[in-house]
């Protein structure tokens, strides 16, 4: 499937006087607009948390310790991944440390759930619970998109830009300082 | 396997043609073949979503008589807002048309990720069927309004459709939203990116200029969808309380529920859901101003103003959700601002229509079918548009709200208007879909049923909510309400002839694909790129790329008399 649909991508018209750039480009916009997307998600999810949390039940719950190291994790990876971009000759190894640095703020994650159900705290325990268990979900969910891509990009590495994969891997590390930072301020 | 079916030697020439049944038709990637299994979805769909109301309205016509109990009733408005909101009106027009028309009218071989579209398509396969399923589960499909409020939506026990009904009906949604999405970020990156040469911006159709900004609109929208989504369904499986309130009872029991607001619910629903009015409504406009232009054989009065315009009304319309809420209970000063910001939409929808009426002057027109369709489209949004004047004005809704007079009022915009412009499409494009022409008798016939039987129902509907009638009603027995009620044999009786006109149009589409006259490549004469390919045009569309030379709308140019020229034209 994936073969026929390759083919037919090198069979868009090209040329450097397409107005729109052609096929190589579109990539680019895809990213774009998938992020501008996932900023309207997490942006109606802070909304709905300002909200909510002027209501009865908020019961705000904090973060656990593990998640503040995840964040570490998390923006080291986006240094690496910088690194990946823009140093071709050794992009796999850079790639390679971005994606063992997300696994890692990813199992960061299931013991920070762990923790806070051991702790008695769970989705419907109280409304601000609810929102810490949705939003790290929602962010986990962005993360596992990303990485992915960087596995697949790690396959081709050397071959074409890895601009795409840089933008959507910033963008989930600032959504996670954004969700921590909802989470913990208000 | 079929799909990887795979021509190389084809490859050379530009033109691909999948020989086997399964990779031509079915998981095709061709743009074209994708676009016709939208508009076959849609109508399957558009027979069950219509098939509803006909059937509720037999019972506001004669109660009792149509074998509907009250929990039918309010399924089947519930059932036939989703099924033809989302299924019909979306997958037709934004998903089918929009397929079809964009690699065409832009100069592209393809959309920008073949795959990914005919993923987008065999997604909302099941979720369709999954919608349709939902009818036959434990307490029927979900009842709760296509808008899904909670607590009716959000508590399992809450009604018979709320509980099984409800949860496929958000499943089916969700499946609706990725795919729509999918598609939404492939139509943006093609026009984008994959114009031809010589096509700017400023030279494309209107129609493309459309579904451009309808797609960015979803882009943005749909994630506000999205999100209340996902949090109903941790109310509804995960004990949260987003949007339960404390002090619920239901059947005599107290629910366990603190805090939640159900206000919150309406408010990011309305925020897709108006931006989706003009998802919807925008495309049907844009098609419209090509019918109209090929048709008047006149360029296009004010390109750039309509550009304009519809950037303004894609903007307005992401910031004034607020106006469907203004009985929710809302802050007097927040009700204004949604009044006013509403009221300044009709600024820039005056200019389209002027642009689109100043098209016609002093022009011959050529009445054909598809013409006759965008001329009703003009009739549909200027009667709509001016009953969304009353609702924009919250003093005016407070009475309006939830009475017919809304009914009425949105059917002629996101109802009329958009299939208006989705037929213009099918007739004016059928030629360059399948190489023959629809019957012109029969698409008249349906016309003239579509846009009688329409009006009719609609501006009734208007004056029975002025007359106090209430949406979602089973029976009208209050003394005050019977002078309204008691139009509704009509009502009924002209919803019928517009139901019979639709099963006209599908005999005319499914007999002329393939037994209409034979229509060469440019049948209408017009001008813009669609119509250089062949009709029917194979995989590829062109075999030499086109240069673009031109505006879109080249009429009153041309030597020796001719009187128009194609934009490939030097």
């Amino acid at each position: 499937m994936l073969m026929k649909s390759d083919a037919w991508e090198s069979r868009a018209w090209e040329g450097d006087d397409l107005p729109g750039g052609g096929r190589s480009e579109a990539n680019r916009t895809v990213v774009f607009l998938m992020i501008a997307g996932a900023v309207m998600l997490f942006t109606t999810f802070t909304a709905s948390y300002l909200v909510r949390r002027e209501a009865a039940g908020w019961g705000k719950v904090s973060l656990p310790a593990i998640c503040w190291v995840g964040t570490a994790f998390l923006v080291a990876s986006s240094v690496t991944m910088e690194l990946a971009r823009r140093k071709t000759a050794s992009a796999r190894l850079w790639l390679g440390t971005t994606i063992g640095l997300g696994v890692l703020f990813a199992l960061g994650q299931v013991e920070a759930w762990r923790q806070l159900r051991a702790s008695g705290v769970t989705a419907s325990s109280g409304a601000h619970s609810g929102f810490v268990y949705m939003l790290t979900s929602v962010h986990a969910a962005h993360l596992a998109a990303g990485i992915v891509v960087l596995v697949v990009a790690l396959r081709r590495a050397g071959r074409g830009s890895l601009g795409g994969c840089a933008a959507w891997w910033h963008f989930t590390g600032a959504a996670w300082i954004w969700v921590a930072a909802v989470l913990t301020v208000f | 396997m079929a799909l990887t079916h795979s021509h190389g030697t084809d490859a050379a020439h530009g033109h691909d043609h999948p020989s086997g049944f399964w990779s031509k038709y079915i998981f095709s990637f061709d743009h074209k073949v994708i676009g016709v299994q939208y508009l076959i979805l849609a109508c399957i769909m558009g027979l069950i979503g219509a098939g509803l109301s006909v059937w509720f309205r037999t019972q506001l016509a004669w109660p009792g008589k149509a074998g509907m109990s009250p929990e039918n009733y309010v399924m089947a408005v519930t059932m036939h807002g989703t099924i033809m909101i989302f299924f019909v009106v979306s997958l037709s027009l934004s998903s089918g048309l929009g397929n079809f028309c964009i690699p065409l009218q832009i100069g592209a071989r393809d959309m920008a990720y073949p795959l990914l579209n005919m993923l987008s398509f065999w997604t909302i396969v099941p979720g369709a069927a999954i919608m349709v399923a939902s009818f036959f589960v434990e307490g029927g499909g979900a009842a709760g309004g296509w808008t899904s409020y909670p607590p009716l939506s959000a508590l399992p026990k809450a009604a018979p459709g709320s509980g099984t009904g409800q949860t496929l009906w958000l499943l089916a949604m969700a499946i609706f939203v990725v795919s729509f999405t999918l598609g939404g970020l492939n139509y943006v990156a093609t026009i984008l990116n994959l114009r031809a040469r010589g096509m700017t911006l400023m030279r494309m159709p209107i129609t493309i200029w459309t579904y451009f900004i309808s797609a960015v609109l979803g882009l943005l929208s749909f994630p506000a969808l999205t999100a209340a989504a996902i949090m109903l369904l941790l109310d509804r499986h995960g004990g949260t309380s987003f949007f339960l309130p404390s002090k619920l009872i239901l059947s005599g029991q107290l629910q366990t529920n603190t805090g939640g607001t159900p206000l919150l619910f309406q408010h990011l629903f309305w925020f897709l859901g108006h931006p989706e009015v003009y998802i919807l409504v925008l495309p049907a406009v844009g098609i419209a101003f090509d019918v109209l232009a090929a048709n008047a054989r006149r360029p296009v009065m004010g390109y750039k103003a309509s550009v304009f315009a519809l950037w303004a009304i894609a903007f307005l319309g992401m910031i004034v959700w607020g106006h469907h809420m203004f009985i929710s209970g809302m802050n007097p000063y927040l009700g204004k601002y949604f009044s006013i910001s509403t009221l300044i939409i009709t600024a820039p929808f005056a200019l389209l229509g002027v642009c689109l009426l100043g098209t016609l002057w002093r022009a011959r027109i050529r009445f054909n079918t598809p013409m006759l369709f965008a001329l009703g489209l003009i009739s549909a949004v200027g009667t709509g548009g001016i009953g969304g004047l009353f609702l924009a004005t919250a003093t005016a809704d407070l009475h309006f709200h939830d009475t017919y007079f809304v009914v009425g009022h949105f059917h002629l915009m996101i109802g009329v208007t958009s299939l208006m412009g989705t037929f213009a499409g099918i007739y004016y494009w059928f030629p360059k879909m399948f190489g023959r022409t629809m019957n012109e008798t029969l698409g008249k016939l349906h016309f003239v049923g579509t846009m009688v039987g329409t009006f009719v129902v609609f501006t009734v509907q208007h004056f029975q909510g002025m007359g106090g009638m209430t949406r979602r009603y089973y029976e009208y027995v209050n003394e005050y309400v019977k002078p309204a009620a008691a139009l509704n044999p009509l009502v009924t009786i002209f919803a019928f002839i517009a139901f019979g006109s639709q099963l006209i149009f599908l005999v005319n589409f499914f007999w002329s694909m393939f037994a209409g006259a034979k229509a060469s490549k440019n049948p209408w004469e017009a001008t813009t790129l669609e119509w250089t390919a062949e009709s029917p045009a194979g995989h590829g569309n062109w075999n030499e790329p086109p240069v673009v030379r031109g505006d879109p709308y080249r009429y009153g140019e041309g030597a020796d008399g001719k009187g128009w020229k194609l934009q490939t034209d030097a």
